[in-house]
C-alpha cells in the first residue's frame, strides 16, 4: 500500500497544525492567561494556511478549494469570536487553541482527502480534539457528560466507517478514491456486500453531520458544550463531514450511484423534518440551533444525494452560507452568554434594540437559516439546493423541502420576534462599556454579518465565485 | 424611472424604521404618503402601452441560475401595480394621526413596496423574493399593532397567515425551480412548456394566497386580527399577489398546463363564492365578515381565470382592482368602526348609525352596496365579466362551466343578503348613543372619499380597465377564444 | 323651507331637461344615439334609444317625480332627514332614465338596480322600525334575487346575438328565445311583483307614501312591463314563455284583486291593487299586444300615483293608513275626496276615466289574442274570463275603500282636525289636482271599442253595484275570509323558510369551517407539537438510549440498502 503524500492535499492541514503546536507553546512559555497570547499565532497559522490554499488554487480541484476554505475562514472565526472566554478561569486558553487548531487541521484534512486512510486519520484528528474541547470547560460536569456522549458516537462511528471501509477494501483491492471508483466497477463481490460497505462507509460520515438517526448526540453536545466550541461542531465540522461525503460519493463510489442515492434521499427529508420538529418546542437559543443543525444537514444532504448528476456547486454554496450564518449566531450567542449569563429566549427580549450590534446579527443570521428576505442568500441558497433535486426528478424531496422551509420559519421566527420585541422595562444588562475581548468577538460578529448583508445584495459573489 | 418608483418606498421605509424615535407619527405618515404618491406618479408615466414592457430594465444578477434584475410594466401588472401604490397612499394617509407608530408607517411601506417589487418582476426568481419579503413585515403589522384587546389571538393569528402563506410560497418556490430546470429560463415569459406538476405547484402555491377554498382558513383571522392598515393592505395587496400569480404564472406563463389545473381552480373558486358567502351570514364580527366576504370575490376572480378567455383576464384583473378598492374601503370603515367603539362586533357597536354617526354609516352602506355587485360600482364589473367568462366556457366543459355559473349566480344572491343583514344590524336601527361615536375625521373622509371616487369611476367606465385588454378582431359576446399569449413580448 | 324647495328646484330642471329631450319623439320618431362607444372585448356603450313610448314612459317618470317631489316638501320636509331622501329620489329618476332610455342592455341593468337600490334606501327611510327595515331589505333581497334572471338573460343576448344593443338585437331574427325570455321573465316578474315574487311590495309600505306613489306604483314597478315591451319580438317568439306569462297575469291579478278586497289598510291594499293592475299590464302584453299593456301603464301611473299621494293625505291627516282609523273625511277633506274619487273611479274604470279607455284596450287584446297572437286559445280564453272577473272584484274593491275612507262614520273624535282645506296643504293638493286632471287628459285619443266597453262597463257597474247594496243595508264591509287576509300564506317561503335556511345553512357552514375544514391545519400543528414531544423522550442525556437509536438505525438503514441493490 502507497499512500502518496501530496503538498497540494496536506499543505493546509499541515501549516494549521503548526499553528496548533505554536499556539501550545506560546501559552507554556507565557502562560499569563490571556486569549490573544495563543490566539494570535492561531489566527496568523489559519491566515497564512490561506494563502497557501490560494497559492495552491490551480493544483486543488475547485470543490475541494472552496470546501477547504470554507473550513480555514470557519475556524478563523471561531478563533476571533471566542475571545469572549478570556478572563474565564475556567478555559484554559492554550489548549483550547490547540485543540481547535489540531481538529481544523483534521477538518482540512478530510475535505483533501484522496483516500480512505488519510479520511480516516483525518477523522480522527478532527473528533478526538473536538471531545477534548467539548470536555475543557475544567469543573463543569455537564460539560464532561457532554464530552462523554459525544465521544461514545464518534467511537461508534468511526468503528462503523472502519467496517465499511474494510470492506470497501476487500470489494475493490485499493482505498485510493480513484481506484475504488474503477475496482467497484468490476467486482466479483455480490451486490449486498458492497452495498454494506458503502452504506456503512457514509453512515460513519452522516454521524459526525448529524443526520438523523445519528443526530441524538447533538443536543446535548451542544448544550453541554461552551457556545463557541458549538458553533465549530455546527460549521466547521459538519463542512468537513459534509465534504467528506461529497468527496467519496463523487469521486470513490460513482458506480454505486444507485445504492446511495435513494438513501441518502431518504436521510435527507427524514433528517429535516425530525431536526426541525425538534427546534419547534425549544426556548433556548443554542438548543434550538442544534436541532436547526439537524435541519440544515437535512438541506446539505439532499443535493450530496444527487451529486453525481448535478455536481458538487450546489452542497459547497449552500455549505458555505450555512457555516457563515451559524457561525454569526453562535458568535453572537457567546457574547450573550458572557454578558447575560443565559441565552434562553426570556433573557434575550429585545436583544436587537437594546444591544443591536449582537442583536441585528442575530435577526440577520436567522433570516439567512430560514432562507427568508432580506436575507436574500438564504432563499437563493434554498433554490440552490432544491433545484438539482427537482432537476433529479425528486419532486416529492423539493415539497418536503418546501414543507420544511414552513417549519424552520416557525421556530427561527419566534426567535425572530423575541429578539426585535420591546425589551422588559429595566434591562439590568446595560453595560456602557464592555471589555477589548468581547469587542473582538463583536468585530468577528459583525464582519460575518456584513459578509451576509454583502451577499444578499450580490448572491453572485458567492454563486459565481465558489467552488 | 421604475427604479425610483420601487426604490423611493423602500428607501422612505428602512428610513423610518431607523429613525423611529426621531420623527413623530404624523411626519411619518406625512413622508409615507409623499413616497406613495410618488411611487403612483412615476408608475403612472413609465406605462408604454399595451404592447411594450414599460420602463423596462434588465440587469445581471445571478449569472450561475440564469435570475436577472428584470422589471418592468406590462399590460397585466400596469393596473395592479397602480392600485396598490393608490391603496398605499391611502394608507399612509390614514396613519396621520397622532398615536401612529413611526415603525408601523415603514413597514406599511416595505410591504406596500415588495408588492409593487412582485408585480414590476419580469423574472421568477427577482418575483419569489418580492414576494416572499412582504411576509415578514406583515407578520409584525400584524403581531405587534393588530387587535389591541386579544395580544395571544393576534400573535397566533399572524402566525397562522404567515406558516399558511409559507407553505404556499415553498411550494411556490418548487413549482418555479422546474419551470426553470425544464425550460431553462427564469423569465417570466415563457415559450416552452414545463410540466403539470409544476403547474400544479406553482397553483398550490398562489391557490393559499388568494385563498381558494379549502385554503382559506388563515384568512379570517388575519383579517379580523390585524389594524387598520393591514387588513387593507392583506386584502387589497396580499390576495391580489396570488390572483396576479394565477393570471401571470398559470394561465398565461404555463397555458398548456393551466388547462389541465383550471377546472379545479373554477370549482374551488365557485364554491369558495358560497360557502364564503354563507359563511358571512353567520358572522358578528365586521372584520370576519369583510374578510370572508373576501375569499367570494376572490372566488370570481379564480373563475374568471380558470376560462383562460380574454374576458376572463380581463375579468380576472377588474375583479382584482375592484376588490381592492372596494374591501378596501370596507376594511378602512370597519378600522373606523373598531377604532371608536374599540370591537368590530356589530351587535356591540349597535344600531342605528344612520343617527350617531351618518356620514360613516353612509360610506358603509355605499361599501357594502359596492361590494355586493350594484350595476354602475366597480364591483359590478369584475363580477359579471366573470359570469360572462364563464358563460363563454373557455377551456371548460359547458355543463361545468354553466354549473359553477349557476353557484356563482347563487353567490351573489347570498352577497345581498349577508350584506343587508350587515346594513340592518348597523346602519339602521333604534339607535342607542355610545360614547364613542364620532363621525369621520378629516383623514377617514379624505380615504374614503378617494376610494369611493375611484370605485364610482371604474364603475362607470370599467372600459378604462377592460379596454387594456381589448381583442379588435371578436364580435363582442362572441370571443369564445382562449388565451393565445398575445399579452407581452413572448418571443423573447 | 328654501332648503326644501331647492330639490324640488333641481327635480323640476331635471324634468325639464328630459322633457325637451322626450317630446319631440312623442309623434314616433324614434331616435338612437351612441354617447360613449365601448371597447369592443367589454360591448358595452353608453347608447339611448327614444321612441314613442320611451318619451311618454320618460315624460310619465319625471312628472309624477316632479308631482311628488313637490308633496315631499310638505308630507315630509320638516324630517331631519330630508336631504337625503330628496337626493335619492333624483338619483332614482336618473336611474328610471336610464333604463327607459337605454338602448344598450347593461345601461339599462345599471339603471334597473340603481331603482332598486333607491327603492331599498327609500322603502326604509324610518329605518328606526323593524317593519320598515324588514320591508326594505325583503323588497332590495327578492328583486335583486330576480334581476340576476336579467344579468344572466342579458349575457345570453350577448353571445346569442353578438351585440347588446336593443336595437340591433330586436331587428334580428329570434334566437334562443325560450332561454332568454325565461331568464328576463324571472327579472321582470321579480320587478313588477308578479306570482310568485309577489310579496315584497305590500311589505314595502311602511316606506313614505310619496315613495309609494313613485316607485311602487307608477314607476319602477312597471318598468317590468316596459322591459317586456320593449323586448317584445324575443318574448313574441317563444309560446312558452307568453303562455307563462299569462298564466302568471291570470293568477297575480285575481289574487292582487282579492287580497286588495280583503283589506284593512287602505295602503297595503292599493298596493295589492297596484299588483293586479300590473299582471292586467302582463296579460296584455302575453297576448303580443304592446300597446294595451304601455297604455295602461302610463295610465295606471297616473291614478294610482294619485290614490297613493291621496292617502298620503289621509295617513298625514289621521297619523294611521288602517281604514278603521279613517271615515267620514269627505268635508273635511274635500280636495282629497274629490280627487281621489276620480282616482278610484279611474281604478274602477268609470267612463270617462282614463282607466276606463285603457282597461278597454287590454280587454280587447285580450278578446283578440283569442284568435290571433302567440298564446293558445285555450289559455287565451281562461285569460279574458279572468280579467274580466278582476275587473268585477277591482270594481268591487274600489267603491269598498272609497267608502270606508270617506263615507263611512268617523270611529275616532276628530276634534283635533280642522275642517275645510286648511288640514290639506297646497303642496300636497296641487299635485293631486294635476294628476286628476292627467286621469281625464290621458283618455283623449284613447281608442275605443264599443263592444268591450259596454261589457267592461256593465261589469264594472255590476262590482260597484254589489259592494254599494251591501253598504246600503248596512253590513260591514269587512269580509270575513281568513284565508284572504292572510293571503294564503304565499309569503311563508320568503318570510321564514327561506331565511331559516339560509340562517341554518351559514351556522353549519362556520361550524365546518371551522372544525373541519380548519382541522389539517389544527391537526398538523398537533401532530408537529407531538412529534417534538416524541422527539424530546428520547432526548434525555441517557447515553444507551441514544446507542440503542443509533444501532437500531445503522441497522435499519443497511438492512434498506441491500434490499435495494
Amino acid at each position: 500500500m502507497n499512500i502518496p503524500v501530496d503538498w497540494s492535499v496536506v499543505g493546509p492541514s499541515v501549516i494549521v497544525a503548526v499553528g496548533a503546536l505554536v499556539a501550545l507553546l506560546v501559552d507554556a512559555f507565557y502562560p499569563r492567561r490571556t486569549w490573544l497570547g495563543s490566539g494570535l499565532p492561531a489566527s496568523a497559522a489559519l491566515v497564512w494556511a490561506g494563502f497557501e490554499l490560494f497559492r495552491l488554487h490551480d493544483e486543488i480541484v475547485p470543490f475541494t478549494f472552496a470546501l477547504t476554505l470554507i473550513v480555514l475562514a470557519g475556524t478563523l472565526v471561531v478563533v476571533v469570536a471566542s475571545n469572549v472566554m478570556n478572563f474565564e478561569n475556567a478555559m484554559p486558553p492554550g489548549e483550547y487553541h490547540f485543540l481547535l487548531l489540531s481538529a481544523a487541521a483534521g477538518a482540512a484534512m478530510m475535505v483533501a482527502a484522496r483516500d480512505l486512510v488519510t479520511l480516516v486519520i483525518a477523522l480522527e484528528l478532527l473528533s478526538l480534539p473536538s471531545i477534548a474541547l467539548v470536555g475543557l470547560r475544567q469543573g463543569d460536569s455537564r460539560a464532561i457528560r457532554s464530552a462523554w456522549t459525544f465521544f461514545l458516537a464518534s467511537v461508534v462511528s468511526t468503528a462503523i466507517t472502519l467496517m465499511g471501509i474494510s470492506l470497501l477494501y476487500g470489494a475493490a483491492g485499493t482505498l485510493d478514491y480513484a481506484g475504488l471508483a474503477a475496482g467497484l466497477g468490476d467486482t466479483e463481490l455480490p451486490d449486498g456486500v458492497v452495498a454494506v460497505a458503502v452504506v456503512l462507509t457514509i453512515v460513519g460520515l452522516l454521524f459526525k453531520l448529524g443526520a438523523v438517526p445519528f443526530h441524538v448526540w447533538i443536543p446535548d453536545t451542544y448544550l453541554g458544550a461552551p457556545v463557541m466550541v458549538a458553533g465549530f461542531l455546527s460549521s466547521v465540522s459538519k463542512a468537513a463531514s459534509l465534504g467528506a461525503v461529497l468527496t467519496l460519493l463523487l469521486v470513490a463510489l460513482p458506480t454505486a450511484y444507485d445504492t446511495w442515492s435513494p438513501l441518502l434521499l431518504l436521510v435527507a427529508a427524514v433528517t429535516m423534518t425530525v431536526g426541525n420538529l425538534g427546534a419547534l418546542r425549544q426556548t433556548n437559543a443554542v438548543a434550538m440551533l442544534a436541532w436547526s443543525s439537524v435541519a440544515q444537514a437535512g438541506f446539505l444532504i439532499a443535493p450530496v444525494a444527487v451529486v453525481t448528476r448535478s455536481g458538487p456547486d450546489a452542497p459547497v454554496q449552500y455549505l458555505a452560507v450555512y457555516v457563515l450564518a451559524n457561525l454569526v449566531a453562535f458568535a453572537a450567542l457567546a457574547v450573550v452568554l458572557r454578558l447575560r449569563g443565559s441565552t434562553e429566549y426570556s433573557e434575550l427580549r429585545g436583544l436587537a434594540r437594546t444591544d443591536p450590534p449582537t442583536g441585528v446579527p442575530l435577526v440577520m443570521a436567522m433570516l439567512t437559516l430560514a432562507g427568508f428576505p432580506p436575507a436574500v442568500i438564504g432563499l437563493v441558497t434554498k433554490y440552490v439546493v432544491i433545484r438539482p433535486v427537482v432537476e433529479a426528478d425528486h419532486v416529492w424531496l423539493a415539497v418536503v423541502m418546501a414543507v420544511n422551509v414552513m417549519l424552520g420559519l416557525a421556530y427561527y421566527l419566534r426567535f425572530i420576534a423575541a429578539l426585535v420585541d420591546r425589551p422588559a422595562i429595566d434591562d439590568p444588562y446595560r453595560s456602557p462599556s464592555p471589555p477589548v475581548s468581547i469587542r473582538i468577538s463583536k468585530a468577528a460578529v459583525l464582519i460575518g454579518t456584513a459578509g451576509l448583508v454583502a451577499l444578499s445584495a450580490w448572491p453572485d459573489l458567492l454563486l459565481s465565485n465558489l467552488p | 424611472m421604475i427604479a425610483a418608483a420601487l426604490l423611493v418606498p423602500f428607501i422612505v421605509g428602512l428610513a423610518l424604521l431607523f429613525l423611529r424615535k426621531r420623527v413623530s407619527g404624523r411626519t411619518a405618515a406625512s413622508l409615507g404618503a409623499a413616497a406613495m404618491a410618488a411611487s403612483l406618479v412615476l408608475f403612472a408615466l413609465v406605462w408604454d402601452g399595451r404592447d411594450e414592457i414599460g420602463g423596462e430594465i434588465d440587469e445581471s444578477w445571478i449569472e450561475p441560475l440564469g435570475a436577472r434584475l428584470h422589471v418592468g410594466v406590462t399590460v397585466v401588472s400596469w393596473p395592479f401595480l397602480l392600485m396598490t401604490a393608490f391603496i398605499a397612499l391611502l394608507c399612509c394617509v390614514w396613519l396621520i394621526a397622532e398615536d401612529t407608530a413611526p415603525a408601523l408607517v415603514g413597514l406599511v411601506l416595505i410591504i406596500s413596496a415588495s408588492a409593487l417589487g412582485v408585480f414590476a418582476s419580469l423574472d421568477l426568481l427577482l418575483f419569489f423574493v418580492f414576494f416572499e419579503l412582504a411576509l415578514i413585515p406583515m407578520w409584525f403589522v400584524i403581531a405587534w399593532w393588530g387587535d389591541p384587546h386579544d395580544p395571544v389571538g393576534r400573535r397566533v393569528a399572524a402566525t397562522r397567515f404567515l406558516l399558511f402563506t409559507v407553505t404556499g410560497s415553498a411550494l411556490l418556490l418548487v413549482g418555479i425551480v422546474l419551470v426553470a430546470s425544464r425550460t431553462g429560463s427564469l423569465s417570466i415569459f415563457q415559450t416552452e412548456s414545463a410540466s403539470l406538476v409544476a403547474a400544479v405547484l406553482i397553483v398550490l402555491g398562489f391557490a393559499v394566497k388568494t385563498p381558494l377554498v379549502p385554503l382559506h382558513t388563515w384568512l379570517p383571522d388575519a383579517h379580523s386580527k390585524a389594524p387598520t392598515v393591514g387588513s387593507v393592505l392583506l386584502a387589497a395587496v396580499f390576495l391580489k399577489l396570488g390572483t396576479y400569480g394565477l393570471i401571470m404564472l398559470g394561465a398565461l406563463m404555463l397555458p398548456r398546463e393551466f388547462v389541465d389545473v383550471a377546472p379545479y381552480v373554477a370549482g374551488a373558486g365557485v364554491v369558495g363564492i358560497v360557502w364564503s358567502a354563507l359563511a358571512c351570514y353567520a358572522q358578528d364580527d365586521l372584520k370576519r365578515m369583510i374578510a370572508y366576504s373576501s375569499i367570494g370575490h376572490m372566488g370570481f376572480v379564480a373563475l374568471a381565470i380558470s376560462t383562460m378567455t380574454d374576458i376572463g383576464l380581463a375579468a380576472a384583473v377588474f375583479g382584482s382592482i375592484a376588490h381592492g378598492l372596494v374591501t378596501g374601503l370596507l376594511f378602512f370603515l370597519s378600522g373606523s368602526l373598531k377604532d371608536r367603539f374599540g370591537t368590530a362586533s356589530m351587535r356591540a357597536i349597535g344600531r342605528g348609525l344612520y343617527a350617531r354617526t351618518p356620514w360613516l354609516a353612509v360610506a358603509f352602506v355605499f361599501a357594502a352596496v359596492a361590494s355586493l355587485g350594484l350595476p354602475g360600482l366597480a364591483g359590478f364589473w369584475g363580477e359579471l365579466l366573470s359570469l360572462r367568462a364563464a358563460y363563454e366556457v373557455g377551456v371548460l366543459d359547458q355543463p361545468y362551466a354553466w354549473t359553477a355559473l349557476g353557484l356563482a349566480v347563487l353567490g351573489v344572491a347570498l352577497t345581498t343578503a349577508y350584506f343587508l343583514r350587515a346594513i340592518r344590524l348597523l346602519a339602521q336601527g333604534e339607535p342607542v348613543s355610545h360614547e364613542g361615536d364620532r363621525d369621520l375625521a378629516v383623514r377617514e373622509a379624505v380615504v374614503g372619499g378617494a376610494l369611493a371616487l375611484a370605485i364610482v369611476v371604474l364603475g362607470l367606465a370599467p372600459g378604462l380597465i377592460v379596454g387594456l385588454y381589448d381583442v379588435p378582431a371578436t364580435l363582442n359576446g362572441q370571443s369564445g377564444t382562449t388565451y393565445d399569449g398575445t399579452y407581452g413580448p413572448v418571443e423573447r | 323651507m328654501r332648503r326644501t324647495w331647492s330639490y324640488v328646484v333641481l327635480t323640476a330642471a331635471l324634468s325639464v331637461a328630459v322633457a325637451v329631450w322626450a317630446v319631440p319623439h312623442l309623434e314616433g320618431d324614434a331616435s338612437t344615439r351612441v354617447w360613449v362607444e365601448g371597447s369592443s372585448l367589454l360591448g358595452v356603450s353608453l347608447a339611448t334609444h327614444v321612441d314613442a313610448l320611451a318619451a311618454q314612459v320618460l315624460l310619465l317618470a319625471v312628472g309624477v317625480g316632479l308631482l311628488v317631489q313637490i308633496y315631499s316638501t310638505a308630507y315630509l320636509g320638516h324630517h331631519a332627514r330630508y336631504r337625503s331622501y330628496a337626493l335619492v329620489i333624483i338619483l332614482f329618476l336618473f336611474g328610471m332614465i336610464a333604463v327607459v332610455a337605454a338602448d344598450d342592455l347593461f345601461v339599462l341593468l345599471i339603471g334597473w338596480e340603481v331603482m332598486g337600490l333607491c327603492s331599498y334606501l327609500l322603502i326604509g327611510h324610518e329605518w328606526q322600525t323593524a317593519a320598515a327595515r324588514s320591508g326594505a331589505a325583503k323588497a332590495f333581497l327578492m328583486t335583486r334575487v330576480a334581476d340576476l334572471g336579467l344579468l344572466v338573460g342579458i349575457l345570453v343576448i350577448g353571445q346569442t346575438y353578438g351585440t347588446y344593443r336593443i336595437s340591433e338585437v330586436i331587428t334580428q331574427e329570434p334566437d334562443n328565445a325560450t332561454a332568454i325570455g325565461l331568464l328576463l321573465l324571472v327579472a321582470v316578474v321579480g320587478k313588477s311583483a308578479q306570482f310568485p315574487l309577489h310579496t315584497w311590495l305590500p311589505d314595502a309600505m311602511p316606506g313614505p307614501t310619496p315613495i309609494t306613489a313613485l316607485i311602487h306604483a307608477a314607476t319602477m314597478v312597471a318598468a317590468g312591463v316596459y322591459l317586456v315591451a320593449r323586448l317584445m319580438p324575443i318574448f313574441e317568439a317563444s309560446e312558452l314563455v307568453m303562455t307563462l306569462l299569462a298564466i302568471i297575469a291570470a293568477v297575480t291579478m285575481l289574487l292582487g284583486a282579492l287580497f286588495a278586497l280583503a283589506q284593512t289598510d287602505l295602503k297595503r291594499a292599493l298596493a295589492w291593487s297596484t299588483v293586479s293592475q300590473l299582471a292586467f299590464m302582463f296579460a296584455a302584453l302575453s297576448t303580443g299586444d304592446a300597446d294595451a299593456g304601455t297604455d295602461h301603464l302610463l295610465s295606471h301611473g297616473a291614478f294610482k300615483a294619485l290614490l297613493f299621494l291621496g292617502c298620503g293625505c289621509l295617513m298625514h291627516a289621521v297619523g294611521s293608513s288602517a281604514l278603521s282609523a279613517m271615515g267620514g273625511l269627505r268635508l273635511r277633506m274635500p280636495v282629497t275626496f274629490w280627487t281621489m274619487s276620480i282616482g278610484f273611479a279611474a281604478l274602477a274604470g268609470v267612463v270617462p276615466t282614463v282607466g276606463f279607455f285603457t282597461k278597454d284596450s287590454v280587454l280587447h287584446a285580450l278578446d283578440h289574442g283569442r284568435h290571433e297572437g302567440p298564446l293558445p286559445e285555450g289559455i287565451a280564453v281562461m285569460l279574458l274570463g279572468v280579467a274580466l272577473l278582476t275587473s268585477f272584484v277591482t270594481a268591487a274593491y274600489a267603491t269598498r275603500l272609497w267608502l270606508l275612507a270617506f263615507l263611512a262614520p268617523a270611529t275616532t273624535d276628530r276634534a283635533g282636525l280642522s275642517t275645510g282645506s286648511r288640514s290639506e296643504h297646497r303642496a300636497m293638493t296641487g299635485p293631486l289636482l294635476a294628476l286628476a286632471v292627467a286621469s281625464f287628459a290621458l283618455s283623449i285619443g284613447q281608442p275605443f271599442h264599443l263592444g268591450m266597453g259596454v261589457l267592461s262597463t256593465l261589469v264594472a257597474a255590476a262590482g260597484v253595484g254589489a259592494v254599494l247594496m251591501v253598504w246600503r243595508r248596512g253590513h260591514s264591509l269587512d269580509l270575513d275570509a281568513p284565508w284572504l287576509t292572510s293571503e294564503l300564506g304565499l309569503d311563508r317561503p320568503y318570510a321564514s323558510w327561506i331565511p331559516s335556511t339560509t340562517r341554518s345553512s351559514a351556522r353549519a357552514v362556520v361550524d365546518v369551517d371551522r372544525d373541519g375544514i380548519d382541522a389539517y391545519s389544527h391537526g398538523s400543528v398537533r401532530v408537529a407539537e407531538l412529534a417534538s414531544r416524541v422527539l424530546a423522550l428520547v432526548q434525555t442525556g441517557n447515553v444507551q438510549r441514544y446507542a440503542t437509536v443509533i444501532a437500531a438505525g445503522v441497522v435499519v438503514i443497511t438492512a434498506a440498502a441491500v434490499i435495494w441493490t
